[in-house]
């Protein structure tokens, strides 16, 4: 009994030492264009590190006992065990102990950092609808509209152009359906609901596009019917300057009525 | 005549006569008579009414009521099946095998999704189709993830478990489980009009302006509702007032427990999903206003309705399949069930604590931010009972005598999948993280590793557990080996990979995704066709083993609840006379414990 | 059945085993209800549109709690025996069900004009109304199915499970309508 445990001890100990060196060690994550992203990353690391020990301690009790209590006749029977309570009440302090952990962090003080600053430099008003992002920067009086034209098309598709190191307040409604606002390099989305302004806010750090990795890109997250697939543009980030440029660019194919009449097929 | 054959007459007579009627009376309010979407639904209400009466309320119940003799149904062989049987072991095969049906139909329509998924870009369907497919997938899984397990096994198994003759209510357990046919009618032809591409969530305001079908899974669900509310009093009353004299509650299986608890949730939460589908139907055929933005309405508010239904309804579908196996744990370890009132405790936490964790669904969707920080609260406390479960599953194995069974297989393996399910779904609770993963494959790889993990591989470790019981005959064990190892290793090999795919932006509910994502998709897509063939397997066995397999004796584990003191299968009352509880159900290892005299 | 010794751990007899059934499934009707007044608080808050007539709601409860006290008679009569009792006292149950009906009906009839079912209060005051009016009109077609048994004298002082069920869940009915008069007339 107590060699049993002793091992299995040791057993554990190993495996978390191993099971925490490969959460540290690999990466798994895309890309990231924002300080919530980076934030959040953190927080998925961290619980990874906190499952870490749960999972090996179940799977090494599971695998011991699996292979050193095998029955060797079919009368033997267990013993008459029913409970050890110093143990139970152990568990019990553990797990809430770490639920209680994980609430407050990353849990708790990760949802204050996002919600830390309710402004931004740079507002970006998003009108969703079936099946197109209309991305509009009042501060610029500009409105880019994205196509469902799937990612076999993307390049000839929308960009939503963003400044590095700009912080940046989205605002999203929608006018038919719920959709949901996804870029999955900022680590952020939020639902489109008709009747209904939802923020985002995020602080942009480093240049990316969609050619380097398609976590560049607006992706509609909510089943909002049959154009859902394509409802996407790509996101760039750039430095302020170039985005001046981009403004600037887009305005004159706006006056020259460009982009608009294509519609995607389905 | 079968009553089904009746049932079905009757159901197009009653629907013929309440279209008709619906029709006139539009008609005489000065609006267009044929209007698919009131004539369906009143139709339908009048078609099931008719349904129920023909295949054996009339007869069995009503004519009761209305001071006639009634006419019980009473066939032999497989007749037997297709009627108005009050017989709990009946009912069990019935359900039991209508559900394995879906869950194989269900599981092709995954098999094609897969193979839309292979590849990037578009394949051998549309998105409309994907949408379709995938709507039909989810729902129809989730209506086997709901009622397979009670349905099959805790009809069959605890009145034999608590040695009762019968459920308390027979009738109403025969009603329960033929307000099914109706339900699974409408999926069959919904398809026929246009499908519904929301998911099983169904959502408005898209789920108000899409094709028709979507009035059909607003039915069906309501209609599976209705049956898991009936069984649920059933259930409840049947365990409170029907435990064989000396099972006092600390001697209760601990199977029994948890459809107990079970039925707590499907007696009160499934009301909320009736009305939120009650309130959709009419926006859709009434125009009411309650959530469609353009009249005023407020589409949150049905997420919020849904969702009080469907966080407990997934408990419904884990809770019994927790107690399958901790119940072969605790007889294929020959030890005591670990820690058993902790256990129950457990099951108890996580029903109570099940009713405050919905908007956990809604982190993302534009809810009042006060709302966020408590229910992430709720949810992370949830783990804490959960984690009871594990406790006493670990505890039992620890020091037991293992027999590597095929049902202690799945139950291991079950305890496996579902830890991964479990650490999966910490991720989802945490409010920074579930902005990245909320509606992405992340969810798709964590729901389907407790639901499929675990609700089903405990509906598997159950089928074998059981089925010498059921029917009398042994299965092949070394097919149900195969079956198991397949099943683990290809489940494991498809779904991990999907937690990747999420946290690398591809979000669910999509026939298309990113090129750079095709590689792992892939591998997901072929790793899902062997998971899908490992269930050719599984019907092989079972049929082959239900008609010529070795005839099993009484008790072929060697294991102490009553189910197994009485022969396979069980005669028509059970026991011959209502036995005896003396002691435990898991009492092993002590010298001269016996759980019953029968 | 309900002759049967009780041979279940706890004792139970058939009348307790189907009035736990009932209550389970009255328990379960109180969440359908519990579920359209979350809609309405979730959606709406307390406000209401001015139109809503609270005058004619009180007559409708008082003419629901008159029910209950003949309802009760009917129950009473028959512990005592007194058939011709639970008769009258049924018919007279029966009698103000229909009439809160009709004046549901005839409220509806106005209330289109004020607030139409295609404005959010409309629609749950009407499908809230709506669902209760039916469970209304199946408690009266339950109460018929008790009378014609009771005209057919199969009940007794001792046994009369049909009369209590009909009139508990007739109890039940009336206790809902004072939840849907305070959500929907009186706040």
């Amino acid at each position: 009994m107590r060699r049993d445990a002793l091992i299995v001890f040791i057993l554990w100990v190993l495996l978390t030492v191993v099971g925490e060196a490969i959460v540290m060690a690999i990466d798994i994550y895309p890309p990231v264009a924002a300080v919530e992203a980076e934030h959040i990353d953190q927080a998925a690391r961290t619980l990874f590190m906190l499952a870490t020990p749960v999972f090996t301690f179940v799977v090494v009790v599971m695998l011991y006992s699996i292979w050193r209590f095998r029955a060797r006749d079919e009368s033997e029977e267990g013993p008459a065990v029913y409970i050890h309570q110093p143990f139970a009440v152990g568990w019990l302090v553990v797990t809430s102990a770490l639920a209680a952990l994980l609430f407050y962090n990353p849990g708790y003080v990760g949802w204050k950092f996002l919600q830390r600053d309710p402004t931004g430099d740079l507002v970006v008003q998003v009108v969703a609808a079936q099946w197109h992002w209309h991305v509009t920067y009042p501060q610029y009086d500009l409105t880019v509209t994205s196509k469902p034209i799937g990612f076999e098309r993307m390049e000839e598709n929308a960009e939503l152009a963003l400044p590095a190191g700009k912080r940046v307040k989205f605002e999203i409604t929608s006018v038919d359906v719920i959709h949901s606002f996804w870029i999955p390099a900022l680590r952020m989305k939020v639902d489109a609901v008709p009747g209904l302004v939802t923020t985002m806010y995020a602080t942009v750090t480093e240049p990316g596009s969609y050619e380097e990795d398609a976590a560049f890109r607006v992706q509609c997250a909510e089943l909002c019917g049959t154009g859902h697939p394509r409802m996407n543009m790509r996101v760039t980030v750039m430095e302020p300057e170039e985005f001046e440029k981009w403004v600037e660019e887009q305005k004159k194919m706006m006056e020259m009525g460009g982009g608009m009449e294509e519609e995607g097929d389905h | 005549m079968l009553p089904v054959i009746r049932g079905t007459i009757w159901a197009i007579v009653a629907f013929l006569i309440g279209a008709v009627l619906t029709a006139i009376v539009r008609a005489a309010m000065g609006l267009a008579p044929w209007a698919f979407g009131p004539v369906f639904t009143v139709g339908y209400f009048f078609g099931f009414t008719g349904w129920l009466l023909g295949v054996g309320v009339w007869d069995t119940w009503l004519r009761e009521y209305l001071g006639m003799e009634p006419r019980p149904f009473k066939a032999e062989g497989w007749r037997r099946y297709f009627g108005f049987n009050t017989d709990h072991k009946v009912i069990g095969i019935q359900y039991g095998v209508t559900f394995v049906f879906m869950f194989l139909a269900a599981g092709l329509l995954a098999m094609l999704m897969r193979f839309e998924l292979m590849r990037p870009g578009r394949d051998i369907m549309d998105f409309a189709e994907y949408n379709r497919i995938m709507s039909l997938h989810g729902f129809m899984m989730i209506l086997v993830a709901v009622t397979a397990v009670p349905g099959m096994f805790g009809n069959y198994f605890v009145p034999l478990m608590i040695g009762a003759e019968d459920m308390a209510f027979p009738r109403m357990n025969a009603l329960s489980y033929w307000i099914w046919p109706p339900a699974a009618f409408l999926l069959l032809l919904s398809p026929f009009f246009g499908g519904w591409d929301t998911g099983w969530t169904g959502y408005p305001p898209l789920a108000i302006t899409n094709a028709d079908g979507q009035l059909l899974y607003n039915l069906a669900f309501f209609t599976g509702g209705l049956s898991s509310i009936v069984g649920s009093v059933n259930f409840l009353t049947t365990i409170i007032t029907m435990r064989a004299p000396g099972m006092t509650w600390g001697r209760v299986p601990i199977f029994v427990w948890s459809i107990f608890f079970t039925s707590v949730m499907s007696l009160t939460a499934t009301q909320f999903v009736g009305v939120a589908m009650v309130m959709n139907l009419l926006d859709r055929i009434a125009s009411t206003a309650f959530f469609d933005p353009v009249q005023g309405g407020v589409p949150l508010v049905y997420q919020h309705i849904f969702w009080f239904y469907s966080h407990p309804a997934v408990y419904v579908m884990i809770l019994p399949s927790l107690g399958i196996m901790l119940e072969v744990l605790a007889h294929f370890s020959r030890k005591p069930l670990f820690a058993y009132r902790w256990a129950v405790a457990g099951f108890a936490g996580i029903t109570a604590l099940s009713f405050t964790v919905w908007a956990h669904h809604m982190f993302t969707s534009g809810m009042p931010e006060v709302l966020h920080v408590p229910f992430m609260a709720t949810t992370e406390a949830i783990s804490v009972p959960t984690g009871l479960i594990f406790l006493s599953a670990l505890g039992t194995i620890w020091q037991g005598k293992l027999r590597f069974k095929t049902p202690m297989l799945f139950a291991l393996g079950m305890l496996f999948n579902f830890l991964i399910g479990g650490l999966t779904g910490i991720f989802n609770s945490d409010l920074p993280v579930d902005m990245q993963l909320h509606d992405t494959f992340w969810v798709v790889s964590h729901f389907h590793y407790t639901i499929l993990g675990g609700g089903i591989f405990g509906l598997f470790a159950g089928i074998y557990y059981w089925f010498p019981k059921m029917t009398g005959r042994m299965y092949d064990e070394r097919l149900g080996r195969i079956h198991f190892w397949l099943m683990f290793v290809f489940f494991n090999l498809t779904f991990l990979p999907m937690a990747w795919l999420g946290l690398n932006g591809m979000n669910r509910r999509i026939g298309d995704y990113p090129p750079q994502l095709g590689g792992v998709n892939a591998f997901v897509s072929m790793m899902a066709f062997v998971l899908g063939a490992s269930f050719l397997i599984f019907v092989y066995n079972m049929v082959v083993s239900w008609v010529r397999g070795h005839v099993a004796e009484a008790n072929p584990w060697g294991v102490r609840t009553l189910e197994w003191a009485t022969s396979s299968p069980p005669p028509e009352h059970n026991f011959p006379h209502v036995p005896e509880v003396l002691g435990g159900p898991y009492d092993y290892g002590v010298p001269g414990a016996v759980h019953a005299r029968v | 059945m309900s002759s049967e010794a009780a041979v279940y751990e706890g004792g139970y007899t058939r009348l307790q085993i189907n009035r736990m059934g009932l209550w389970f499934f009255i328990i379960s009707e109180a969440f359908m209800f519990l579920a359209l007044h979350s809609y309405r608080f979730l959606a709406l808050g307390t406000e209401k549109p001015e139109a809503v007539n609270v005058f004619l709601g009180g007559v409708l409860t008082v003419i629901l709690l008159a029910s209950s006290v003949t309802a009760h008679q009917a129950e009473k009569a028959i512990a005592r025996g007194d058939t011709a009792g639970l008769q009258r006292g049924l018919m007279a149950t029966m009698g103000l069900g229909v009439l809160f009906l009709l004046l549901v009906a005839y409220e509806w009839g106005v209330a289109f004009g004020e607030f139409p079912p295609s404005t959010p209060f409309g629609s749950i005051f009407y499908l809230t109304t709506g669902m209760h009016a039916l469970h209304l009109l199946s408690g009266i077609g339950v109460l018929a199915l008790v009378y014609k048994a009771a005209k057919r004298g199969i009940f007794t002082a001792e046994s009369h499970w049909g009369v209590q069920g009909g009139v508990l869940y007739w109890h039940f009915v009336d206790v809902v309508w004072l939840s849907v008069f305070t959500s929907l007339y009186l706040l």
